[in-house]
């Protein structure tokens, strides 16, 4: 059987340069981590995976055909996409932006079942209790939550995720991400690029990492924070420290201040 | 010493001149020369043209089309937007305008280029009439032929009012009507010229009647129900010679369907300069537009005398 | 809590029914006034009777009621579908220079085939297009926001497409002798079945179709990418939704001319009164702004009647200072 998402020797050039270059990967359901630093192509790997870019080379597959060929109504069943800035149009409230999410699944008038999505989305993601509020006037993680839950209400099989910790507090960054964590274990692809390389660790089935578009290595967490790979990745050096049979990283601090 | 002597009669020629005339404004003008004249106004053009001086004029403004060879002259612009520089490129010595003509810059400009700027009273009655062709006259020293035009005017009015006094009854309800937007009926009230011509011919304004609280003082576009509430028996239009004219047009302007005067396509249009300019042919034009309303039906089209399209 | 939404849904299905009652009633309204005297209640005399009030109803009333209603309607949609697609609620057909554009294709189309009335509304619809084209090229970019950004470029436009109107008319001549001022200030006393018909079968088809936009302009709200995640097919929502706006605007103006301002407060009303899901501030748009459009009309022309007033000059007067006021209250969000 094809995997569920694959890119298949992606290169994709915008602005004068090779974004990413050469990124093969094959993606089942569970949860994933994108790591990388900033301007490593985190982001223009979810927008290629997506299907909204198109890659330069090679070819991004979604249950084996080119994700191109997906009408975007079909792709939207398949797959939900957080980004990372959002933006608002016209004043709407929370609901309202969560509802949607059920676009892709109405044909005309909303469905019950539409309403009781919404509702479960917006609880598992603890935005509850911010329905009813306009959502420009909610502060920048209860955007995130909100937004979140927009795209579980999408009910798809795929979730890419652009840093959806974003703005959000300790506590409700082990939420978001636990949440993601379950969601893969129930049998969806979750694909998240993220900063906090021990909140990967601590969640993630499977990480990836990325340097200068190129897809470095990719595995289990055991394998993957290894103070020379991440040091290769990063261009700082780290410690791993095993604490009580968890992995912890931190970068090793040479110097005080910037290096 | 001869030739001194020989240049006498010459001399006195020069002397005849400069006239002086009284303006509308009232101030006196002097006119040293009416060799070369600009003449703006309609009326004021076929005046000169009566008088035999259309040689002499050397620029006109776009509504004088009236003798034809006048269409051959300089354009020096609309009546009430004139252009300095057209006008003294034509080098005039004498300009000749109705009293609404402008605007005051360009009059100023003229009177400091060192050109006699006569302002013509253009009162839109019989009487403002002869003042217009008696002040003309004394501007281009031609007093007699002024008195002369004067006398046949009121020939004319004499034969108009024999006409309009033996009418009995109710006079006809008529509506001007000035053609601009299709969309508008843009309708004049008395104190507007062309539409004075039609009490002159001995009928109504039929805008008089229909009350509100924007009475019609001068031209408005009027609603198409009050087109219809003034009830006119015919129409009155004017037309531009150098434009198409149906109608047809007017037939299908708001409202003027409905009427007694659209049902039954009583419309008289009359030539713009004959209808609305108050020159020498007041009185006719005021007879003929009281034969077209009163002796006969359907769509009338009257052209000035000395111009036909 | 599981109430709300339902409230929310019960609130706006009332605020519509409320404007679908809302407009016979100013079509009645409209009907009864005029300068021509006729009490309300005497109308289905006089039309029994065939006096000559029956033709005043019927062949000056009744189409230019009806096509107040048309023409507003469909400006106040136009407004709001616009708003929609730019993302943004700061513009409206005529404030971006879009009427203007449908005045020079319409003059553009008197010029050369004045005897040929059908085209002119899609003459119109076609000037709008060139506008559209224009203007998002323009915009395109980065910088101030895209309204702020669209509003500027609309401004800078309309003088030059006066402009552009006025030589046509000064080069050419306006057979039908149209003048500027109609272009810009616009109104209804043209109204006839003719024009009615010639308007409304264009203006109501566009309105039908950007109805069913409500739930993709929805989804545009959150941006292009967000919508094309949501399975929104933007390039063609776009394009469709620009050329029915300039179908729609282009049928109004050519009926009517500009009339300012209804595209743009109207469905700022609509959101005040029921939120901003676009399924119901579309429906809503055209019912209030063929309401409002009636009843403007019907003030152009009583208020200095037997004279009438320019009913763009009448909205122009009204909704701009309303405008003004929402920009500094609301802020430049856009």
């Amino acid at each position: 059987m094809a995997s569920w998402l694959e890119a298949e020797e992606v290169s994709f050039w915008r602005g004068g340069r090779w974004l990413l270059q050469g990124v093969s990967l094959k993606l089942s359901p569970g949860f994933w981590v994108l790591l990388g630093p900033n301007g490593a192509g985190k982001s223009s790997l979810l927008r290629l995976l997506s299907g909204e870019w198109r890659a330069s080379r090679g070819e991004v597959r979604l249950e084996g055909r080119p994700i191109q060929s997906y009408p975007p109504a079909v792709l939207a069943l398949k797959r939900a996409f957080l980004p990372q800035q959002r933006s608002l149009a016209f004043p709407y409230t929370a609901r309202e932006v969560v509802a949607l999410g059920r676009l892709p699944h109405q044909k005309g008038r909303e469905h019950p079942l539409d309403r009781e999505r919404i509702a479960w989305a917006l609880a598992e993601t603890g935005a509850s209790h911010l329905a009813d509020r306009p959502y420009l006037a909610l502060s920048g993680g209860e955007r995130t939550r909100v937004d979140l839950a927009r795209i579980l209400a999408q009910d798809t099989p795929i979730l890419l995720l652009d840093e959806p910790t974003n703005h959000l507090d300790p506590r409700q960054q082990l939420e978001v991400l636990s949440l993601a964590q379950r969601l893969g274990q129930e049998g969806r692809l979750v694909l998240a690029a993220l900063h906090d390389l021990s909140l990967a660790a601590l969640f993630a089935q499977r990480l990836l990492l990325l340097k200068e578009g190129r897809l470095l290595a990719q595995g289990e967490p055991e394998e993957m924070l290894e103070p020379a790979l991440l040091e290769e990745v990063y261009g700082v050096p780290f410690e791993v420290v095993a604490h009580r049979g968890r992995r912890l990283v931190l970068p090793r601090l040479s110097r005080p201040g910037w290096s | 010493m001869k030739g001194w002597l020989f240049a006498l009669p010459l001399l006195g020629l020069a002397l005849a001149q400069p006239f002086r005339v009284t303006d509308a404004t009232g101030r006196e003008v002097e006119v040293r020369s009416a060799e070369r004249i600009v003449s703006v106004g309609g009326s004021i053009s076929e005046i000169l043209d009566k008088f035999g001086l259309t040689e002499r004029i050397v620029g006109r403004d776009t509504g004088s089309y009236i003798p034809a060879a006048l269409l051959k002259k300089p354009d020096v612009g609309l009546f009430f937007r004139l252009n300095a520089e057209a006008i003294l490129a034509q080098r005039p010595t004498l300009l000749l305008a109705v009293s609404e003509a402008g605007p005051p810059p360009v009059l100023a400009q003229l009177r400091q280029a060192g050109v006699s700027v006569v302002l013509v009273p253009d009162e839109p009655t019989p009487e403002g009439v002869k003042k217009k062709i008696r002040t003309i006259g004394a501007a281009v020293g031609q007093p007699a032929r002024a008195e002369e035009l004067v006398r046949a005017l009121e020939r004319d009015l004499l034969a108009l009012r024999s006409k309009t006094r033996v009418r009995r009854g109710e006079p006809l309800r008529v509506l001007y009507i000035y053609p601009r937007d299709p969309r508008n009926t843009f309708v004049c009230g008395e104190e507007a010229s062309g539409a004075g011509l039609i009490t002159l011919a001995g009928a109504q304004n039929a805008v008089r009647s229909v009350q509100g609280a924007g009475a019609v003082r001068g031209c408005v576009n009027l609603t198409a129900e009050a087109v219809v509430a003034a009830r006119p028996d015919a129409i009155v239009v004017p037309f531009f010679p150098d434009q198409p004219f149906s109608f047809e047009n007017i037939l299908r302007l708001p409202g003027v369907a409905e009427t007694p005067a659209g049902r039954n396509r009583r419309i008289v249009a009359m030539d713009v300069t004959y209808i609305s300019g108050y020159g020498y042919t007041v009185g006719r034009a005021a007879l003929e537009l009281h034969q077209a309303l009163y002796e006969k039906t359907g769509p009338v089209r009257l052209n000035h005398p000395s111009f036909s399209p | 809590m599981r109430q709300k939404p339902f409230d929310t849904e019960r609130r706006r299905q009332g605020v519509l029914l409320a404007l679908a009652l809302l407009l016979p009633l100013c079509l009645l309204l409209g009907a009864s006034g005029g300068a021509y005297p006729i009490a309300p209640l005497e109308i289905p005399r006089v039309l029994k009777e065939g006096l000559e009030g029956a033709a005043v109803l019927l062949n000056i009333r009744f189409p230019r009621v009806l096509l107040a209603a048309v023409v507003g309607g469909t400006l106040a949609l136009t407004g709001a579908a616009l708003q929609g697609l730019l993302r943004t609620p700061l513009v409206e057909p005529g404030l971006l220079g879009l009427g203007l554009g449908a005045a020079a294709g319409a003059v553009l189309w008197l010029a050369w085939f004045p005897l040929v009335p059908w085209g002119l509304p899609l003459a119109a619809a076609l000037g709008v297009l060139g506008v559209l084209g224009l203007l998002l090229r323009l915009a395109a970019g980065e910088g101030a926001p895209a309204g702020v950004r669209l509003l500027l470029l609309g401004l800078l436009l309309s003088p030059i497409l006066s402009a552009l109107i006025g030589l046509v008319q000064f080069r050419v001549g306006d057979p039908q002798g149209r003048s500027l001022s109609f272009w810009t200030l616009g109104g209804l006393s043209g109204a006839s079945w003719e024009l009615l018909a010639l308007t409304a079968p264009l203006a109501l088809l566009s309105a039908l179709a950007l109805l069913g936009l409500g739930r993709a302009l929805n989804a545009l709200t959150l941006g292009e990418e967000e919508a094309y995640h949501l399975g929104v097919a933007v390039g063609a929502l776009k394009r469709w939704g620009l050329f029915l706006i300039a179908l729609g605007v282009g049928a109004a103006v050519a009926a009517a001319g500009n009339i300012a301002f209804v595209g743009l407060l109207v469905p700022w009303l609509l959101r005040a009164l029921g939120g901003a899901d676009h399924r119901f501030v579309l429906a809503g748009a055209w019912l209030l702004g063929a309401s409002l459009t009636v009843l403007a009309d019907l003030l152009a022309r009583t208020l200095f009647a037997p004279a009438e007033l320019p009913l763009g000059l009448l909205t122009t007067l009204l909704g701009g200072p309303l405008f003004l006021f929402l920009l500094v209250r609301e802020g430049w969000r856009g």
